[in-house]
């Protein structure tokens, strides 16, 4: 890792950030610089030589029900500066980590209806910085000669925010794919040991592990397949590392449809 | 898509037209999944990382700048960024169970049946071919390790028992060639006239450490 941030030294990197293949400290390094410094107007070349690199990636056909997701982002990722409507949460926020094992007894029945955990993401949101970086290091590469249009959109059947202590939840029901779209911003990251655990709990019944959720003190969207109706609560607790089958704690923050 | 057609649709996510997004995402979706599931191996990582680039897109809408580049080389910029990320992640997850097991004449994971064999496709495969073909073996090995096996230069050189010079001198020496071979358009400003020749050097200054 250097120390000496000059910008020859950045220029000799700019290729390895490119491809991505800089170790984070030196990449960390890389984008603060660029933010900075205005002098590297050349760096979105080599941005534009690794895209031509991503050609060596066979097109594939994603799987059936992504596209549904990611049409259902604009009801998960509320715009920067639209009113949020807030719904008020049914499940109280007490400080992480304040109050003692809540037990919560398994259900027999909710196999049937329960949702299927797929899985937390992490959205780069140290992003305003890391986007910046990106926008700033990437190039005018524009032959993209692929067509295609496409006009459905998947609207949200169930919507839901609120914002709780700094932290921000929101959660929408794309009907047409069965998923719900959950979105948790200001989770500040968790020492080694103990994870961020969603869960979904529908009205009247136990909470149902809905994956882990990776925070780096950013923004993290989830997606969890399912039937879901008005009453249904999206909460987080925090847990030992790798999640618990029942919540081990209070929730820190939960949605409700 | 032209450059002016492109932009439209640039401008179009500025707006927040989700009908946008939709466009977006059918023109570049096997593009982006197929370049995310090449460095992971894995499709629901892959379908994860697309899905997290198009909410980066999203979020940051109002931030997209038709100067900095079209919109779907962006896309691809932070779907590679995010795969490699991952792949990391789970690299360092292993990496309590056993050394990096990488094997540099792996070949494409992608499975045959899924893919979207179009001629463009095809045709721009082979142009990055061709510039790779170029390249000495030593510096196209370090690109492709670095690209779509997610490994940092640290990483390459212990994988290949090198010294860490060694692999930042090939990869430099890489990339200047490749942006050589792409035609870049600032290529006579920035690259000097000797790179050929070092390019071509694959004993002598690729293996010096710097």
């Amino acid at each position: 890792m250097i120390e000496h941030r000059d910008c020859a030294a950045i220029d000799d990197m700019l290729p390895a950030y490119a491809v991505n293949g800089l170790d984070e400290a030196d990449r960390a390094l890389v984008e603060a610089h660029l933010l900075s410094c205005e002098r590297h107007e050349d760096a979105g070349a080599w941005g534009d030589v690794a895209l031509r690199l991503a050609d060596l990636a066979p097109e594939v056909t994603p799987p059936e029900g992504l596209r549904a997701r990611i049409l259902g982002i604009p009801h998960a990722v509320p715009e920067p500066v639209a009113p949020v409507e807030m719904a008020p949460p049914v499940v109280s926020a007490p400080e992480p980590r304040a109050a003692p094992p809540a037990p919560v007894q398994d259900s027999d029945d909710r196999t049937s209806t329960a949702p299927t955990p797929i899985r937390g993401f992490r959205l780069p949101y140290a992003l305003a910085a890391v986007f910046a970086a990106l926008a700033v290091f990437f190039g005018g590469w524009t032959a993209i000669l692929l067509t295609g249009g496409g006009d459905e959109d998947a609207p949200a059947a169930l919507a839901a925010s609120t914002a709780e202590g700094g932290i921000e939840a929101s959660a929408s029901f794309i009907e047409d794919e069965q998923v719900a779209l959950v979105r948790f911003s200001g989770l500040t990251p968790l020492p080694e040991g103990s994870d961020y655990q969603l869960w979904a709990i529908g009205p009247g019944q136990d909470p149902t592990p809905a994956g882990i959720l990776n925070v780096d003190g950013g923004s993290v969207l989830s997606s969890v397949a399912g039937q879901f109706e008005t009453g249904w609560t999206f909460a987080v607790t925090i847990e030992p590392e790798g999640g618990s089958p029942a919540p081990t704690s209070d929730p820190i923050v939960a949605v409700t449809f | 898509m032209t450059d002016s057609e492109s932009n439209a649709l640039l401008e179009r996510f500025r707006a927040r037209d989700e009908a946008a997004l939709a466009d977006l995402y059918d023109l570049m979706g096997s593009r982006a999944y197929g370049l995310a599931f090449r460095v992971l191996r894995d499709g629901p990582a892959a379908e994860d990382v697309v899905q997290n680039a198009f909410a980066t897109l999203w979020e940051q809408a109002d931030r997209l700048d038709e100067a900095r580049g079209s919109i779907q080389g962006l896309l691809l910029t932070i779907v590679h960024r995010r795969a490699i990320d991952a792949a990391r992640s789970r690299q360092r997850h292993a990496a309590h169970t056993g050394p990096l097991e990488v094997d540099p004449a792996d070949g494409d994971p992608t499975p045959m049946d899924a893919v979207v064999a179009s001629d463009e496709a095809q045709e721009r495969a082979r142009d990055v071919q061709a510039a790779l073909q170029v390249l000495p073996e030593a510096q196209r090995q370090v690109v492709l390790l670095a690209y779509f096996e997610a490994l940092s230069q640290q990483d390459i050189a212990a994988l290949l028992d090198v010294p860490l010079g060694t692999v930042k001198s090939r990869l430099r020496l890489a990339m200047q060639r490749l942006r050589h071979e792409f035609g870049s358009q600032d290529l006579a400003s920035g690259i000097p006239s000797s790179l050929t020749d070092e390019a071509n050097a694959t004993s002598t200054a690729d293996e010096a450490p710097q």
